[in-house]
């Protein structure tokens, strides 16, 4: 017996994809960004400064960068951080690392439970789902951002901060996920190919890993892919009011918001770090619609 | 360890930023001081308690504005700061060898609701600074006052023995031991009065019984509070206050980056307008570059302490080597370039500040600006420690963690691993003051109460200011250096007094609690409007009471 009917599609996904190049641009930004992420000691050290050490002979006597556009010359690429005269490249290079890291990580976490959560919650219905629904509603109107600011100052200095980021944007980043989720598993229920499992006595194990895991993993990827610049940015918040990476680790968000103060007198500082959170949010964004697209025709745009 | 609670308060740390700027452009001292005007005071606090008890406002500053002291400060540009009468018609008469102190009231005084001012008044507003509900305030009183130590307020516990008031116009204070500073020390917010019919501590903070020249008009939590003129207020028996603007408001909440962007556009009501607030590293950059503004700016003298505190008490830091180790290690001059270079402050090597009298230049750990890297390894290596990790707490403003990470990347280059832990102020605060003591390193600022130097010594190393509020916050305990500090206390003599301070400046360096890092100097911006705006070089912050407006 014919257990899934898939329609022919017209085209590969990866075909369709490859023909939208809004989203190949955003693929292709992302893989660069991710290789300036692994590479960054590489790149600094071909620059040849790293994030932390100071250099108070690019500074003049009051602390802004000498020369133009906050420094920019052969030896520092983007200019040097004002009060510091650290190099801005090897920072914004370096921030890289945390954002992805944080945000990646972050997403794993929240897709991992999402999933979790979705797939019990529309499988098995009735209380379970009752419960498991009100966790959810009561999470996605949770005021998290003053959550995290009250556990930045409780959790203790040696616990890494990164983690703790990851940890805290990824649990509570799952919600939306397991809405979507849960969603698409009460359809797939009701369809043939599921029923006709059920009635031939298939196990729950069985129909969750053959049917249900295999139908969803389309959506799960494009949820994935769209949710990881919301990480991106979020650690990019806590960093910009100060609950986030501790200095000197390089994160985007900090460096904005002590660029914020300097917008007059060096917008150089601010523009680096700036365009480099802007693209990395954008390329996803651009990447994410374009999977969508090609994983899911019906919602393609005609 | 003795834990006074009456050690609550000590001193103004720069983060108490209740004080204000005159700008010092105006060398047009023969105008005098104009009168009328809005003039319009932009400051970071959400909240102005003008209650008396729980203030540590300066003389100088918003509370000068409405209450009066039994003393108070003349400050004016390029002179030292005096002590000088206000409620009363000297700044103290001593007997019983510094141990009694007698004061008279000037006549024809009265509040802004026509009554009389008394000396009754005056002790119950002492007396009431002892509650425990009203602590916080200035509290150098309570440890000196006979009695003080087991007192609770007049709520609970009566009167006060040691204050005596014979009559109307008279009031004596009797001290546990010699005080030479007394007549500082009655300039402190605590020796205003405070009539005993109108006071409701809950309320007091917002409804003060003015004796000053203004009175509050109204007062919007948060948002505002605006002082208008209290025409019972007699300019015959003030000396210091001039008085010019007829309204005063105080915009609460105003972030300082963006009063100082205020300031330097200097628009509309803002050209009558002044910020409470340092001017911020990035706007000192960007005024340099706008003629306007730079005339407008006001930096005072190198002042105040900024300074590293090694927790004595914590794991290898109980090491002197390691201490000393660290001296030499620690990058002043990037601390002073995150500071705002140059205009931020000069590098500092001693405890007592500059311009205080008795002060001796030295300097034990000669390391030059940025640090002996070499000599700080050998000293780690003679105390046996190949690394260390130890965690600095610091406030979460940009400005603070630039600062953190200038003490980190400076130790860093000697091997001594720092882990920045950001917090709130108020988590902070607590941190260091409180009775746990968990932290290794902190940059904190000292300005001393008076200008003397007991005010940059006793509160930061006396070891019964460690924990329970006190500022000791490197948390020093060492016998010889407490036995030093009482007896330079109860020296009446100015200069065998300050050679004391000085000797204990030394002493207590030589076991290296803290690192001196730089005299900060404090930068003030106000608008074309402002007149007779100055700071002086005690206390590194502008006089309110003599600022006026253009007519």
């Amino acid at each position: 017996m014919v257990v899934d009917i898939p329609l022919a599609p017209a085209r590969h996904p990866l075909r369709r994809l490859l023909a939208d190049r809004w989203a190949v641009a955003g693929g292709a930004t992302i893989l660069v960004l991710l290789l300036v992420a692994v590479a960054a000691p590489l790149l600094s050290s071909v620059e040849g400064h790293d994030p932390y050490t100071y250099d108070l002979s690019a500074l003049d006597d009051s602390g802004k960068p000498l020369g133009r556009g906050g420094g920019i010359s052969g030896d520092h690429w983007f200019g040097v951080e004002p009060m510091t005269g650290r190099d801005l490249f090897a920072i914004v290079v370096h921030g890289a690392r945390t954002s992805l890291l944080v945000g990646v990580g972050a997403t794993l976490i929240a897709v991992a439970i999402g999933v979790l959560v979705g797939v019990t919650a529309g499988y098995f219905g009735g209380w379970f789902d009752r419960v498991l629904s009100r966790i959810t509603d009561v999470l996605l109107g949770f005021p998290w951002l003053v959550f995290v600011i009250a556990l930045g100052a409780i959790a203790p200095a040696r616990f890494p901060k990164q983690l703790l980021l990851v940890l805290v944007i990824g649990l509570f980043g799952w919600p939306g996920i397991a809405r979507v989720v849960r969603g698409q598993t009460m359809a797939l229920k009701q369809r043939t190919f599921v029923v006709a499992s059920a009635a031939l006595g298939a196990g729950t194990g069985h129909q969750l890993r053959r049917h249900y895991l295999p139908n969803l993993m389309s959506t799960i990827i494009v949820y994935a892919t769209m949710t990881i610049p919301g990480m991106i940015g979020s650690e990019a918040a806590l960093s910009f009011l100060g609950v986030g990476v501790p200095p000197p680790t390089p994160a985007w968000g900090r460096t904005i918001g002590e660029a914020i103060a300097w917008v007059q007198t060096d917008p150089m500082f601010l523009v680096f770090p700036g365009a480099a959170l802007f693209l990395v949010t954008l390329a996803f964004n651009l990447f994410g619609d374009g999977l969508r697209d090609a994983l899911d025709p019906r919602t393609a745009k005609r | 360890m003795i834990r006074r609670t009456a050690a609550v308060a000590l001193t103004a740390l720069l983060t108490l930023a209740a004080c204000g700027a005159n700008s010092a452009d105006d060398k047009k001292e023969s105008e005098g001081s104009a009168k009328g005007g809005k003039l319009t005071i932009l400051t970071a606090q959400t909240d102005i308690n003008f209650d008396p008890a729980k203030s540590q406002n300066l003389a100088i500053t918003t509370l000068g504005l409405v209450l009066r002291r039994l003393t108070t400060w003349d400050v004016q540009p390029g002179k030292p700061a005096q002590v000088v009468p206000d409620l009363a018609t000297d700044t103290g008469t001593s007997s019983d060898g510094g141990k009694t102190w007698t004061y008279t009231l000037k006549d024809g005084l009265s509040y802004a609701d026509g009554s009389p001012i008394t000396s009754k008044d005056i002790k119950y507003g002492v007396e009431r600074s002892f509650a425990p509900e009203l602590s916080g305030g200035l509290g150098y009183h309570k440890g000196l006052l006979a009695g003080g130590d087991k007192y609770k307020g007049p709520y609970t516990g009566g009167e006060l023995s040691s204050i005596e008031t014979p009559d109307d116009k008279t009031i004596v204070f009797h001290l546990d031991a010699a005080y030479g500073d007394w007549p500082w020390i009655v300039s402190m917010p605590a020796f205003t009065p405070v009539p005993k019919a109108k006071d409701d501590p809950k309320t007091y903070t917002q409804k003060p019984v003015a004796s000053g020249p203004y009175e509050i008009e109204t007062y919007q939590q948060g948002s505002a509070v605006t002082l208008k003129r209290n025409p019972k207020w007699d300019a015959k028996t003030d000396t210091v206050r001039t008085a010019g603007p007829d309204q005063i408001v105080f915009q609460l909440g105003q972030d300082t980056t963006v009063a100082a962007q205020r300031l330097i556009a200097d628009a509309g009501d803002d050209r009558n307008a002044f910020g409470a607030g340092f001017v911020p590293p990035a706007q000192l950059v960007q005024v340099q570059s706008n003629p306007s503004a730079k005339q407008r700016l006001v930096t005072s003298d190198a002042g105040a302490l900024a300074y590293l505190a090694l927790n004595t008490q914590r794991g290898p830091l109980k090491d002197v080597k390691v201490r000393q180790a660290v001296e030499y290690a620690v990058d002043k001059k990037a601390f002073q370039v995150a500071s705002g270079g140059a205009t931020g402050g000069d590098i500092a090597t001693t405890l007592i500040t500059p311009g205080i009298a008795g002060r001796q230049d030295y300097d034990l750990y000669p390391a030059g600006p940025s640090g002996d890297v070499a000599k700080a390894k050998q000293l780690l290596a003679e105390a046996g420690r190949t690394s260390l990790d130890l965690t600095l707490l610091s406030e979460n403003d940009s400005d603070s963690l630039a600062k953190a990470q200038a003490i980190q990347q400076g130790l860093q280059r000697a091997g001594i691993k720092v882990t920045i832990k950001p917090a709130e102020e108020s988590t902070v605060t607590d941190t260091i003051t409180g009775d746990k003591g968990d932290y290794d390193l902190t940059v904190s600022s000292w300005q001393p109460d008076f200008p003397s130097a007991n005010g940059n010594i006793q509160p930061l190393f006396q070891s019964s200011e460690i924990g329970g509020g006190g500022y000791n916050i490197s948390r020093y305990s060492q016998p010889e250096v407490d036995k030093l500090i009482e007896q330079a206390l109860a020296e009446t003599d100015a200069t065998k007094a300050q050679a004391l301070w000085a000797q204990a400046d030394k002493r207590i360096l030589t076991d290296a609690p803290v690192v001196p890092l730089i005299y900060t100097k404090n930068s003030f911006l106000h608008g074309s409007g402002v007149q007779n705006f100055f700071v002086a070089a005690f206390p590194a912050y502008p006089n309110y009471l003599k600022v006026s407006l253009k007519q």
